[in-house]
């Protein structure tokens, strides 16, 4: 016992140098990891500066042009991103916290991008094929995705005050069809206290919100005069 | 009147809107149910990606919660040790171990295949840090030496045969493990001191501090920092904790006279709760840390004796204290154990 009290056995010494090494590995790796996700969050915020044109009623197809453009760039950064992780197979989750607040992000602008071109709801694997992820090695999570949902329809009812304002009567219709039936597939859910259900929770006063636009248009006969069909998109709505 | 026209002009807009609004249903009807449609498919299987998803971190959960309570229990049969029982003690936790390993553990192997390792190691980490303090314990009392982490990870490799991925535990668990380990580990030092191991408690004092030298070089780079640098600070305190009672067990016990006639292990730490046993072989218990430490010399037929504080503060404070004072048996056992102290000189 005296012998080893003083300097301490060599294999305690030899494992946490490893552990050091290995933690130290796993430091690196996040550090290149976050060099990306810096880059995605720049380029997602230009993305959001162009898409807020939207509200100040530019022409639609002008505006997804232009977004349209950075979704090749994100693209090229998610692949960064796999290419990382093809590294250490199976530690997708160990480091997603690291990127999880800005793939959310990202997935929102996306939604509401393909939302004003076709007026649809961007699916889980469409927004994969976007940023060309693959399930298979490094996939886009299934949560991140309906929390970059949620985000979405945060932004719709300044989406359709905006409209109105601009002379777009049609537009509360097609919006109040479109998150009553978001709303409605959110239902299918079944939710865990977390993140989501809070950003879930959240939706329906967008819902309300677009309803009193739309109740406010209609009451008024402002809408009676549009009669263009749902799923041609905002882009026609637009004079 | 002017009300009621602004009344009715509301309501036949209301009407127009209305039937307006029925005709649109009607025409909208085919082409929003396909899109709707389509994505309420797409929405029953995110659904059933949760549902699968929240049952299995449920059963994950559960798995943790009895690998917490088995290996808890592991731990404190590990406590029960003393120089006499050593075999028997740790004979007994290393099947209670075994035991969890095999009935708990198991049931994590195949939850927590491929990315759900990682994906789910908030729902099962308290449970493997619990088992890693429990086997360190276990393999600490048996040896002497930390149980490595590649060690234990061989121990889980039975578990699943050989078609799945094995259950290895991380790094990061291992070391938040071995942080609770340290607090075990003053637990038992301080007991061993009570119980006259002294030896054993200065062993237990260097490998704990080792343990806390290595850490501190590791701790800054590992993920989730905070939760460690919290345990770090408890561990620290152990350390000391475990440094003075070795201290005033070295200061003190130099005062401290084996008797003779007694092979057995005298107590060391004279609690109030020890003072039942105390009173009942009073020769045993000459000397307690907790009592104050000058030495009392007195005369006994003319000679100069070296008596321990004990007998003297037993009569003179602690006594009184019990109201033990009259007691006859006492009185006796006090005199056998002064006649004790006078033939040691």
């Amino acid at each position: 016992m005296s012998g080893g009290a003083d300097s301490p056995s060599p294999s305690l010494d030899k494992q946490f140098e490893e552990f050091r090494s290995q933690i130290e590995e796993s430091g690196s790796l996040r550090e290149k990891i976050r060099a990306v996700v810096l880059e995605i969050e720049s380029t997602s915020r230009f993305m959001h500066s162009g898409l807020l044109l939207v509200h100040q009623s530019r022409p639609v197809p002008e505006v997804l042009e232009k977004a349209n453009a950075q979704i090749g760039e994100l693209k090229g950064l998610y692949n960064r991103l796999a290419e990382i992780f093809r590294e250490c197979p199976g530690q997708y989750y160990r480091y997603h916290g690291d990127w999880k607040s800005e793939t959310q992000t990202v997935v929102s602008l996306l939604a509401f991008l393909h939302w004003l071109e076709t007026g649809n709801l961007l699916l889980h694997t469409e927004a994969e094929e976007k940023l060309g992820l693959n399930s298979s090695e490094f996939g886009l999570d299934i949560e991140d995705y309906l929390i970059g949902v949620c985000f979405m329809s945060n932004e719709m009812p300044r989406f359709v005050v905006n409209q109105v304002t601009a002379g777009d009567y049609d537009c509360p219709r097609k919006v109040l069809k479109f998150l009553t039936d978001l709303h409605a597939a959110f239902r299918m859910l079944n939710l865990r206290n977390d993140f989501l259900r809070k950003k879930f929770d959240g939706m329906k006063y967008d819902l309300k919100r677009v309803e009193e636009v739309h109740y406010d248009v209609k009451i008024r006969g402002l809408a009676a005069t549009g009669d263009s069909n749902g799923n041609q998109g905002v882009a026609d709505g637009q004079s | 009147m002017t009300e009621w026209n602004i009344d009715q002009s509301v309501a036949e807009t209301m009407a127009a809107a209305l039937q307006s609004s029925v005709k649109r249903v009607r025409t909208m009807g085919s082409t929003s149910e396909s899109s709707s449609s389509s994505f309420k498919d797409a929405f029953g299987n995110y659904a059933d990606y949760l549902n699968n998803l929240n049952e299995k971190r449920e059963r994950v959960i559960k798995a943790s919660r009895d690998i917490t309570v088995n290996s808890k229990k592991v731990i404190f049969q590990v406590h029960r040790i003393s120089k006499d029982n050593r075999e028997e003690v740790l004979d007994k936790a290393e099947k209670d171990l075994a035991a969890v390993t095999e009935k708990y553990m198991s049931k994590l192997v195949k939850e927590l295949q491929g990315t759900d390792f990682w994906k789910l190691r908030r729902a099962y980490s308290p449970g493997v840090q619990e088992y890693v303090e429990a086997a360190t314990f276990c393999k600490f009392c048996r040896t002497g030496t930390l149980l490595n982490l590649d060690d234990i990870n061989a121990t889980l490799l039975p578990l699943s045969d050989p078609s799945v991925e094995p259950l290895q535990i991380n790094v990061l668990d291992y070391l938040l493990g071995l942080a609770d380990l340290t607090g075990e580990l003053m637990r038992l030092a301080i007991g061993r001191i009570s119980d006259r191991e002294l030896e054993y408690a200065e062993e237990i004092c260097q490998f704990v501090r080792d343990i806390y030298r290595e850490l501190t070089l590791i701790v800054p780079h590992m993920d989730d920092s905070s939760d460690m640098k919290l345990k770090m600070d408890t561990m620290l305190q152990s350390v000391v904790k475990i440094e003075n009672a070795c201290f005033s067990a070295h200061v003190r016990g130099s005062e401290y006279m084996s008797l003779p006639g007694s092979s057995e292990p005298s107590s060391f730490l004279l609690g109030l709760s020890d003072a039942g046993s105390l009173f009942g072989n009073t020769e045993k218990r000459c000397f307690s840390p907790l009592l104050p430490a000058e030495r009392f010399w007195t005369t006994y037929r003319g000679k100069f004796v070296h008596v321990t504080p004990s007998s003297a503060l037993l009569q003179v404070t602690v006594l009184p204290m019990l109201g033990f004072e009259g007691s006859e048996s006492v009185q006796k056992a006090i005199l056998e154990w002064e006649q004790f102290a006078v033939v040691a000189c």
